[in-house]
């Protein structure tokens, strides 16, 4: 029986397809937090002025909040569906190991949601007149950064996916957890703008990710198991 | 032996010109562990008082020989 | 050779184990709070940098980490119950939370008190204080989520999850945010707990308060879980004899 199964490759490819494909035929997905992302990146120009001496202050921790609140925002697409019409149940019974079918649904979200958003980064770092050599470390820092606020997030969606009225719920929730990627990103580029070496806060990051990619998986796997009761 | 650290009653009171906030901060302290204490206090007379009435529904309910069809479920 | 272990965790052993030694536990609270907040207030000599402010140190140092340890504890017993399905350790999990809640606005609240003459302003993004603002807002997430149940039982497992990720992320903020602060504020200014060179006529009292603020939040973790043990055993016979009792003693006494 066992000879029949596919093998573990093939199954995160297959999930991560599927992930893929089902974001790519709604659109939303993909549009929504990157337009969330440089919507609120225009606003604080605009709400907190123009001077580029205030802008390049700010900017970094602009940059990192808003692509940290698209991120949580976006969390809602991770597990809603696959909890309406069942595939969640599906994908907790199913033989193959939770824990990397978990990883590859949320390293899919990381490509559909964060990807882009990290990509503009540095376009919008530039407009917060960011200076140059900030912008290696702000691309390097989210690149580490986003798959941990992702992980994290699908943490805090799963323990609320089956809840009717979850609401600002997950905010409260993970916003406390994000904190140290929080600091630890916009201390990189910081400590580029005052010329110092950031690769330690680099190590740290990914130190973080690491620990983060560990045990993250057996947390939303418990957290499911509870939602879906 | 420790001793009495202040002149008279008053000194103590104004705490070296610091009275508005080593006494605020006492006061904060005492008043939420004291509503730490009192709030479960207050509401064990009230859960006490709901499973009394319980109580009472349940033996009205076994006299009139009426069986909840929800295990009694209803709080 | 594990059953005393898992008759602990019947929550009516529990009740009538407190029953007995609650009383005991209130007068050593009362004994040593009395003692501590005596001496501590009226009979250490004052600080000779700060003056007579120090002595807010005897309440806020005990609360801020009593704050952090009852964080520990929740996430202990949520573990237990998690791993043993004690229903026990939830009761006492779900207890911690607000109180734990109310114990870390008593450290922010101190500490700001404190920090008016001492840093001229009520708030400043020092690493303790912001620290501290993090695990209430933890405090408050658990709360919510706890709310946001329905079912006794999934909001039980679902705050054990949560209170398990967020104990393995606090050292991780508190490392964060101890270095976040050093980046921006450059020398840490004068620090409440530097108490390591203080004489024992200085540690002595505070060691007394922060018994008695232990004593405080046992005695009111226990009468919370006293109130949950009630609510959920509402259907079982003690309970409902339990009731009858208090209900005969009340009728007598009318």
């Amino acid at each position: 029986m066992t000879e029949n199964r596919p093998g573990l490759g093939a199954v995160i490819a297959g999930t991560v397809r599927r992930e893929l494909l089902l974001a790519l035929r709604s659109s939303g997905e993909v549009i929504n937090p990157l337009m969330f992302f440089v919507i609120a990146v225009t606003l604080f120009p605009l709400g907190g002025g123009v001077e580029s001496s205030f802008l390049s202050s700010i900017a970094s921790g602009v940059i990192w909040v808003t692509a940290l609140l698209a991120i949580m925002f976006s969390m809602d697409n991770l597990f809603r569906a696959d909890y309406e019409d069942g595939s969640l149940e599906q994908l907790l019974m199913s033989p193959q190991p939770l824990y990397f079918l978990l990883l590859a649904k949320v390293f899919s979200h990381w490509l559909v949601a964060c990807l882009p958003i990290i990509v503009l980064a540095p376009v919008f770092a530039d407009m917060l007149a960011m200076p140059a050599e900030g912008r290696l470390p702000l691309v390097l820092g989210l690149l580490v950064g986003t798959p941990v606020l992702c992980l994290l997030g699908a943490i805090g969606m799963a323990l609320t996916v089956g809840l009717s009225r979850s609401g600002l719920l997950l905010a409260v929730l993970i916003l406390p957890l994000y904190i140290p990627v929080l600091v630890f990103g916009t201390g990189m580029v910081e400590a580029a703008m005052s010329s110092l070496p950031y690769a330690g806060l680099l190590a740290l990051l990914g130190a973080i990710l690491v620990l983060t990619i560990c045990l993250s998986p057996l947390a939303i796997g418990a957290a499911l198991r509870i939602s879906v009761n | 032996m420790p001793e009495f650290q202040f002149q008279s009653l008053s000194e103590f009171f104004a705490m070296g010109g610091h009275a508005v906030y080593v006494w605020w901060s006492y006061a904060i302290f005492a008043l939420i562990f004291a509503f730490n204490i009192l709030q479960p206090l207050l509401a064990k007379k009230r859960i006490l008082r709901q499973l009394q009435a319980r109580l009472v529904r349940e033996e009205a309910r076994t006299v009139s020989g009426f069986s909840e069809p929800d295990g009694g479920k209803e709080d | 050779m594990w059953q005393w272990f898992f008759k602990l965790g019947s929550p009516r052993l529990f009740y009538s184990m407190t029953d007995r030694y609650l009383p005991w536990l209130v007068w050593v609270t009362v004994f040593l709070m009395s003692i501590g907040l005596i001496w501590g207030l009226a009979l250490t000599p004052p600080d000779y940098q700060m003056g007579e402010n120090y002595r807010i140190a005897y309440i806020h140092v005990p609360t801020a980490t009593l704050a952090m340890g009852c964080y520990a504890m929740m996430a202990c017993f949520s573990a237990g119950y998690m791993i043993w399905n004690i229903k026990l350790a939830d009761m006492i999990a779900k207890a911690c939370a607000p109180i734990g809640a109310t114990i870390t606005a008593v450290a922010l609240a101190t500490g700001s008190l404190w920090g008016i003459p001492t840093w001229g302003t009520w708030w400043i993004w020092d690493a303790r204080l912001t620290s501290t603002l993090i695990m209430l807002f933890l405090y408050t997430g658990i709360i919510a989520l706890r709310s946001a149940f329905d079912s006794v039982d999934s909001g039980a497992r679902a705050c054990a999850v949560l209170s398990l990720v967020g104990v393995v992320n606090l050292p991780i903020i508190k490392y964060s945010v101890e270095w976040w602060q050093t980046l921006h504020q450059g020398s840490s200014s004068l620090s409440l707990s530097n108490t390591a060179a203080n004489p024992p006529e200085i540690w002595l009292p505070a060691f007394f308060v922060g018994f008695g603020i232990l004593g405080f939040f046992l005695i009111a973790l226990i009468l919370r879980t006293r109130n949950e043990i009630l609510l959920r055993e509402r259907r079982t016979q003690w309970v409902a004899e339990l009731v009858n009792a208090v209900q005969r003693r009340e009728q007598s006494n009318a």
